[in-house]
């Protein structure tokens, strides 16, 4: 699960990123080294990107149980559709 | 069993069953004993029930508790209400209503009553009467206002879902969520939406996720059901969801009903989706668009790239032509004297024909240097290197071993001398 939390969330990070490397290249005036590594960046993220979102599939879990006292819960998975 | 009359002592019953040896009767008992046994049976079977009745012998006592006979035709049951509970309604004599409560016997008197936790108004005129008296109440207190309203999450990762698992509510909702964002994770907790005591359900849903270890609590809710009847949605215009909604933490978009059904919870949450659909569609990025964004970010750094890699070529030409605008001119130059050479025009007319050409040509290589400013282009990293006599070196084999150049930077220039070539 913590896995799963990481990719997730980098998702949005990347995507932030790719748009400032957009962004930042649109503005002009960049050093030639920083050039070469802001395109190479930006063209994986893009590729990255993409794959995550074509290969994701939504993940349903029934929230089965809250344990308050050890800050803890249990899952199940989510079979009720038709 | 024999039977005995009410005149009948229990000594008397004794006395005779010890006379007759076949039956074994019940011991004595007190009365305490056996209220005790009464109230066992009733508390336990009757433990949690739901009653529709009229209201009479309301009292609204000045202790804040409230006592009533709940009835129809041919029965009346007591109940009480105590003031540690919530109503958002008033009560009266000849009003209908849906109680839920327990069973309890009160054994100083030998009567049994109705201990209510829970009271719904019946009929449309009674919810709205209800609705519009809850409306105000929590808006007095703020629970409504635009200013506490919180930023819904732009990329939600973990969705949080409190309806039933069997409605069409989350059914409607996976679908987009599948179709727009699969990259989400759900975590349904199932809740009763419909009928009395399901607001408490809700509401507790709403605080289970509340109190979830932060690296597994979603970053966004979504609360509600399919359509229904005044009466089906009725849980979400109950207190204790518009409370449970108020003290989240997390935010929560309502989705109750269709578009035009509009409840409590509406007005409390940080965004009210009209349809379970919709809320689905309200909290999520589409796939679609984000991929179209990923190919033309990825397009514009090609394209970026691209312009920039050709300015600095066209730079480099204009710089190793001395400067375009020579060359621009001897082209035309060149251009003329052949056709001097090759046709009959008179003079003038190939000269007027040169002047305009020239012109256009300088034009346009003006426009050109304006545009990439070789300064610009150094600026970046690249340098010009020049022989001492002012000449372009364009390749490693122009340089001698120890012969000497000038390194153009964006900021000055280097005197330099060939040691190796590599």
């Amino acid at each position: 699960m913590a896995k799963t939390t990481t990719s997730v969330a980098s998702f949005e990070s990347e995507f932030e990123r790719l748009s400032s490397i957009v962004e930042r290249l649109e503005g002009g005036n960049i050093p030639l080294e920083e050039m070469l590594k802001l395109y190479e960046d930006g063209t994986l993220l893009a590729a990255k990107l993409t794959e995550t979102l074509k290969q994701a599939e939504l993940k349903v879990r029934t929230l089965s149980k809250v344990h308050e006292e050890l800050a803890s819960f249990e899952t199940e998975p989510f079979e009720a559709e038709e | 069993m024999p039977e005995f009359s009410e005149a009948d002592s229990p000594l008397f019953a004794v006395v005779a069953a010890k006379d007759n040896v076949v039956e074994t009767p019940e011991p004595i008992q007190t009365v305490s004993v056996l209220t005790k046994q009464i109230k066992d049976v009733l508390e336990s079977r009757f433990i949690d029930v739901t009653v529709e009745g009229e209201i009479s012998n309301y009292t609204n006592h000045r202790s804040g508790h409230r006592y009533f006979t709940l009835k129809d035709s041919d029965a009346q049951i007591s109940c009480v209400f105590w003031k540690s509970r919530t109503l958002s309604f008033e009560l009266e004599a000849g009003q209908k209503v849906i109680c839920r409560g327990r069973l309890s016997v009160y054994a100083p008197r030998g009567t049994y009553q109705l201990d209510v936790f829970q009271i719904r108004p019946v009929g449309v005129g009674a919810l709205q009467l209800a609705f519009e008296r809850l409306f105000k109440k929590l808006q007095g207190e703020g629970l409504f206002d635009e200013s506490r309203k919180r930023e819904l999450p732009k990329f939600p990762n973990r969705i949080g879902i409190v309806t039933s698992a069997t409605g069409a509510a989350i059914h409607d909702i996976l679908t987009v969520l599948r179709r727009r964002y699969p990259i989400a994770e759900v975590l349904l907790r199932p809740a009763s939406v419909q009928g009395i005591g399901s607001e408490l359900q809700v509401a507790q849903a709403i605080q289970e996720f509340n109190i979830l270890p932060a690296e597994s609590r979603p970053d966004i809710l979504i609360v509600g059901r399919g359509g229904g009847s005044l009466e089906d949605l009725w849980t979400f215009n109950e207190e204790a969801v518009a409370r449970a909604i108020f003290a989240s933490s997390i935010p929560i978009v309502s989705a109750v009903g269709h578009e035009v059904d509009v409840t409590i919870a509406d007005f409390v949450a940080d965004l009210r989706a009209p349809t379970p659909t919709a809320a689905a569609e309200l909290i999520t990025p589409d796939k679609n668009e984000l991929l179209s964004i990923f190919s033309s970010s990825a397009s514009a750094i090609q394209y970026r790239i691209q312009t920039v890699l050709s300015e600095y070529q066209s730079a480099l030409q204009s710089h190793r032509s001395g400067y375009g605008l020579k060359y621009v001119v001897s082209q035309a130059l060149e251009n003329c004297r052949n056709e001097l050479r090759n046709s009959s025009r008179t003079l003038n007319d190939v000269l007027e024909r040169f002047l305009e050409r020239a012109q256009f040509g300088i034009e346009r290589s003006r426009l050109t240097l304006k545009a990439i400013d070789p300064k610009t282009v150094l600026s970046r990293g690249y340098a010009i290197i020049r022989r001492s006599d002012g000449t372009v070196i364009s390749s490693a084999t122009d340089i001698g071993f120890d012969s000497t150049f000038i390194i153009i930077l964006q900021d000055g220039e280097v005197r330099g001398r060939g040691i190796e070539l590599k």
